[in-house]
């Protein structure tokens, strides 16, 4: 559907204007945003603590200092998180979330408490890389150097209903269309071959490329795919009518708590 | 006509009955009024043009009028049943002097229904239109009672209903999906059009299905005396129709095709090379009247986007739709009509590439036999009865992949199946020379039928947390769920005096199928869906009163409507509702309280020089959908407290003759962010409610003007030009306001990211246009 959202605003943008407004509108008060992260990496995890703000504020968001943060597990497993740095909270031990585990995070900020449940998928796919020269993108680089088409490979089992969320990264650099675009899927309507898909970004000869592909919950995928219509949103005219995300936080905090194992590939571009 | 000297029995009964034609192209002539002197009593011509009035043997003075025609008074001696047939002029412009004789039209003012609009098609050729392509359903968007979500948009709402709840039928077969060019136009060629009337409450018994309206479009049936041909070039389109005698005064045929040539200008624009833009229509009717017992209709339509982006991406839409109809008299008092519809909506979606290409094609047919029956007894007394049945089909959803390299599989939503069939009857009695009243039921009886499997949830109104607890198969055939309603519907005229009437109507309508949408205007990618076990059918009653009053002898009518309505099962979506291609769209819905009422002012001169109207809406939509919102009250999308139109044309002379429109309507709600927050990268809006703002107020003015040159009079081929201007002052109306990444002109991002900006998108800025037409 995102296709034909882009092809309407195509068609629309031969005939319509647009300039920019100020909106008047009423001011709330902000509340707690979590993003949070456990996953099957052996790591100390980390949960970033920030404010909601006025639409058309500026800056940075508002952290949040001196919460207590906590994630449990279904075995009786307690990781204390600390802030290490104003609203960023990592986990004091480094852990590995395991599969089939449901972790539960907790949050103690300006007197309210906050919780977030999720479970923790298995990986399930098997992912290889290759590159080749696009020779379109060769004769007219959009970025002088970069002409290389990385390549996906993946084998995805058919007999689980599974979601995904990709992270695109160049030399390290998460490279998500300058953060526009979420690139998250389903598996409903795929045959289970991956081969040869390629990534959204182009690459330079001796960059590293590299993708993170998440094995995400469905509260998860529906997290993204809220956020990508909340980012998308034309105003509810041709799109549905604008709506906040959905999160898993209860309390009346907003965010999301993501537990999901990763797997990842990665190679040298024409080395 | 009989003439004889024999002296009748003055008890005995007989039957007048004929057909009211235009005299150059012998077409029936609809709602025609019919007056009988002395006995002040009356009829009305039928959608057929068929009239019958059973009177005491005697001498009568029978006056047909209508209007924009010349009134015929008529001495008929009544001896035995009589079929009469009889054809009116129309008052050419150009004859002026020849005054309409003392009985003018004064329908608006007699007839029993309230809450009816006709859109005057000739008219709407003179006025303004949008890059030159006369509309009805742009005029329709001006009336009292209607609403528009914006311009540029095909859909509109009437008396507080959504876009998916008003029938629109051509020739009695229903259109899925009016928009050409995602609403810019309608598919409705003004050309071929004779009539279309838009009934916003006190729909008859015959018609029923959708909550709010009924807008029965009727094409011409073709000149059944000479051979006719009209076309015209637009800024956006050409058209030709060519309409002419089979057998003269028997058969007759029209055809018409429409084109619009966007496509063929954006392939000079190099940056725009692969992406194209189309539509076409092509209309089709012939009939055969055989006497005036049996006459015969087939009409059909096909109309077709095609949009193609960078030659890799096309989506396409469009209608078919076909009727045959049988007239049948089975005598001078009973008309009997039998219809076989057919109706068609599709579209498909389709990317071309090795790995992610596909085809995605949805559509939803149907196919109608409807049996109606008229009964005219009496003039005081007209009975209509009937049975209606349709089968439904729904594909929503079928994917292909097509490229060689595939990493889709074949996937097909289920079908799903529905038998739709009514039983009515509705009487239309003559209480006293003041009082009328109209009354009778529709019992509508749906049924979900299989084969289809329908899962049980756990938790069948959560979207995210659903669980598939159960699933049952049903066979074809099988019912699934089944819902009957009785369908009252009630109308009363008492007329105050010879130009003044109160009336009053009320009406309960049920709705079984339901647009899959969640946007404010339906895009033709919504599929429609059946009243299932997690879809009740939608149900509304409506009371109106009215008063009607026509001045200076008829020249003018003015009417105020007022009316309240209540819904029930109104169709919503949770938030962020995913409504494309999901099996388990059911645990999506949302159902729940729709309450309006309004006051409509009209005032409308429909002869002379100067025609048109003037019209203010006050009205207002709420409404109440458990868990959307926070269970609290919002307005509806296509909320708009005041609105005001004025719609005009004034012949200056036999050559020129200029119109204008004026509209204003308060801006519509809509949902803006209140705040935001950081997620990552990213910059997410939080809203605190629903259609909790409003856009700006909507104003525009457009003019136009019509020059025919002198020559036409004494030449069989007639040219004619419209010269408009639209949006005469610029106004940058708004269309919606969406919200981005702070950027400049170029799309780079200013600041750090995390800035947003609200962006007001507007339409169209002053437009001018050419249109050409010729007519032989």
């Amino acid at each position: 559907m995102r296709n034909i959202l882009f092809a309407l605003l195509a068609l629309l943008s031969l005939l319509a204007c647009e300039k920019t407004i100020q909106l008047d509108v009423q001011q709330l008060e902000a509340i707690l945003i979590v993003e949070g992260n456990v996953s099957n990496q052996y790591q100390q995890h980390g949960v970033k603590l920030t404010k909601s703000r006025p639409f058309g504020s500026t800056g940075k968001a508002p952290t949040v200092s001196g919460a207590l943060v906590l994630v449990k597990d279904d075995a009786n497993h307690e990781f204390r998180f600390v802030e290490k740095e104003p609203g960023w909270y990592v986990s004091e031990q480094a852990f590995a979330g395991m599969s089939g585990r449901t972790y539960t995070l907790i949050i103690e900020a300006d007197g309210k408490s906050y919780q977030a449940t999720e479970k923790m998928n298995s990986i399930v796919t098997q992912d290889s890389l290759s590159y080749r020269i696009d020779e379109e993108e060769m004769k007219d680089p959009a970025d002088s150097a970069r002409f290389y088409e990385v390549l996906l490979y993946v084998k995805e089992p058919q007999e689980t209903e599974d979601y995904y969320l990709f992270n695109f990264y160049r030399n390290g650099k998460l490279e998500n269309d300058e953060g526009r675009t979420i690139y998250f899927s389903e598996d409903k309507l795929l045959n289970g071959r991956v081969d040869g898909l390629p990534f959204p970004i182009y690459y330079a000869k001796e960059d590293e490329a590299k993708i993170e592909i998440y094995n995400i919950s469905r509260n998860a995928f529906r997290f993204y795919s809220d956020l990508a219509a909340n980012l998308g949103n034309d105003g509810g005219m041709f799109s549905g009518q604008p709506a906040n995300v959905y999160t898993n936080l209860s309390g009346g905090a907003r965010g999301y708590f993501l537990v999901a194992p990763v797997a990842s590939a990665s190679l040298k571009v024409a080395r | 006509m009989p003439k004889t000297q024999a002296k009748a029995d003055p008890k005995t009964q007989y039957t007048l009955s004929g057909y009211i034609k235009d005299a150059a192209s012998a077409e029936e002539l609809l709602y025609v009024n019919v007056w009988v002197e002395p006995l002040k009593t009356g009829a009305t011509s039928n959608t057929y043009g068929f009239y019958s009035l059973t009177l005491a043997a005697g001498t009568y003075q029978l006056t047909f009028s209508y209007l924009g025609y010349q009134s015929i008074t008529k001495e008929i001696v009544l001896n035995r049943d009589t079929e009469y047939n009889i054809e009116l002029q129309a008052d050419a412009q150009t004859l002026q002097e020849v005054e309409i004789s003392d009985k003018k039209a004064d329908h608006a003012v007699r007839e029993i229904a309230m809450s009816r609009l006709d859109v005057p098609i000739q008219q709407v050729k003179k006025l303004p239109a949008l890059l030159g392509e006369p509309d009805i359903i742009k005029t329709i968007q001006t009336l009292p009672g209607v609403t528009s979500a914006g311009e540029g948009t095909s859909s509109f709402y009437v008396r507080g209903g959504a876009a998916d709840q008003n029938l629109i039928l051509i020739d009695e077969a229903p259109v899925y999906d009016v928009s050409h060019l995602f609403g810019l136009f309608s598919v409705f060629n003004a050309d071929i059009l004779k009539s279309a009337e838009l009934y916003k409450g006190g729909i008859p018994t015959k018609y029923g299905g959708r909550l709010s309206s009924l807008l029965e479009v009727t094409t011409k049936d073709g000149n059944a005396r000479q051979l006719e041909g009209a076309g015209s070039v637009s800024t956006l389109a050409a058209k030709a129709s060519l309409e002419g005698p089979i057998v003269k005064d028997k058969a007759s045929f029209i055809v018409a095709a429409r084109r619009s040539y966007v496509d063929l200008l954006m392939s000079q624009i190099p940056d725009l090379d692969g992406t194209s833009v189309k539509f076409h229509d092509l209309n089709g009717k012939v009939n055969w009247k055989i006497n005036n017992n049996n006459r015969f209709f087939v009409s059909a339509y096909t109309g077709r986007d095609v949009m193609r982006f960078d030659d890799d991406f096309q989506m396409d839409w469009g209608n078919k739709t076909t009727s045959v109809r049988w007239n049948h008299l089975f005598n001078e008092r009973l008309f009997a009509n039998t219809t076989l519809v057919y109706s068609d909506f599709d579209y498909a979606l389709e990317q071309t590439d090795a790995l992610e290409g596909f085809r995605w094609e949805a559509n939803q047919k149907e196919y109608s036999l409807k049996q109606d029956f008229t009964w005219f007894p009496s003039p005081k007394f007209t009975l209509q009865f009937g049975y209606q049945g349709t089968y439904r089909q729904f594909q929503p959803g079928d994917i292909q992949p097509n490229g060689e390299n595939t990493i889709f599989k074949p996937t097909t939503l289920q079908a799903r199946y529905a038998l739709d069939q009514a039983l009515y009857l509705g009487a239309e009695q003559k209480i006293s020379a003041r009082l009328a009243i109209q009354y009778g039921v529709r019992f509508s009886l749906f049924q979900n039928l299989g084969p289809e499997t329908i899962y049980r949830y756990n938790n069948a109104s959560d979207n995210v947390n659903y669980i598939v607890s159960d699933s049952i198969r049903y066979k074809k055939g099988q019912t699934i769920a089944s819902f009957a309603n009785p369908e009252p519907r009630f109308a009363a005229r008492y007329q105050l005096n010879a130009s003044s009437a109160l009336k009053f109507s009320y009406n309960r309508m049920v709705q079984y199928i339901h647009l899959i949408s969640n946007s404010t205007v339906p895009i033709p990618f919504n599929t429609w869906s059946p009243s299932s076990p997690y879809l009740k059918p939608q149900k509304a009653d409506q009371v109106a009163i009215g008063y009607f009053k026509n001045l200076d002898e008829n020249t003018w009518e003015f009417s105020a409507e007022a009316y309240y309505k209540t819904s029930q099962n109104i169709t919503e979506f949770a938030d962020n509702a995913n409504i494309f291609f999901n099996e388990h769209i059911a645990t999506e819905f949302r159902q729940g309280k729709a309450t309006s009422y309004g006051l409509e002012l009209l005032l409308r001169r429909n002869v002379g020089d100067l025609r048109g109207f003037v019209s203010y809406t006050l009205s207002k939509t709420d409404v109440r959908i458990p868990t959307v919102n926070n269970d609290q009250i919002f307005p509806a999308n296509y909320d708009r407290r005041h609105s005001f139109n004025l719609s005009m044309t004034y012949d200056l002379s036999p050559r020129w003759s200029i119109g204008g429109n004026f509209t204003y309507a308060s801006g519509r709600p809509i949902t803006l962010p209140t705040g935001k927050y950081s997620f990552g990268n990213y910059e997410a809006n939080l809203y605190s409610g629903r259609n909790g703002y409003r856009l700006p107020d909507f104003h525009r003015m457009d003019i136009a003007a019509t020059y025919e040159p002198g020559k036409n009079k004494d030449r069989r081929w007639k040219n004619s030009w419209v010269f408009g201007i639209y949006n005469v002052y610029n106004r940058q109306n708004p269309f919606s306001i969406y919200t981005r990444t702070k950027q400049d002109d170029e799309g780079n991002v200013i600041g750090d990211g995390t800035e947003k900006e609200a962006r007001l998108v507007y339409l169209f800025s002053v437009l001018p246009y050419v249109t050409w037409s010729f007519k032989f």
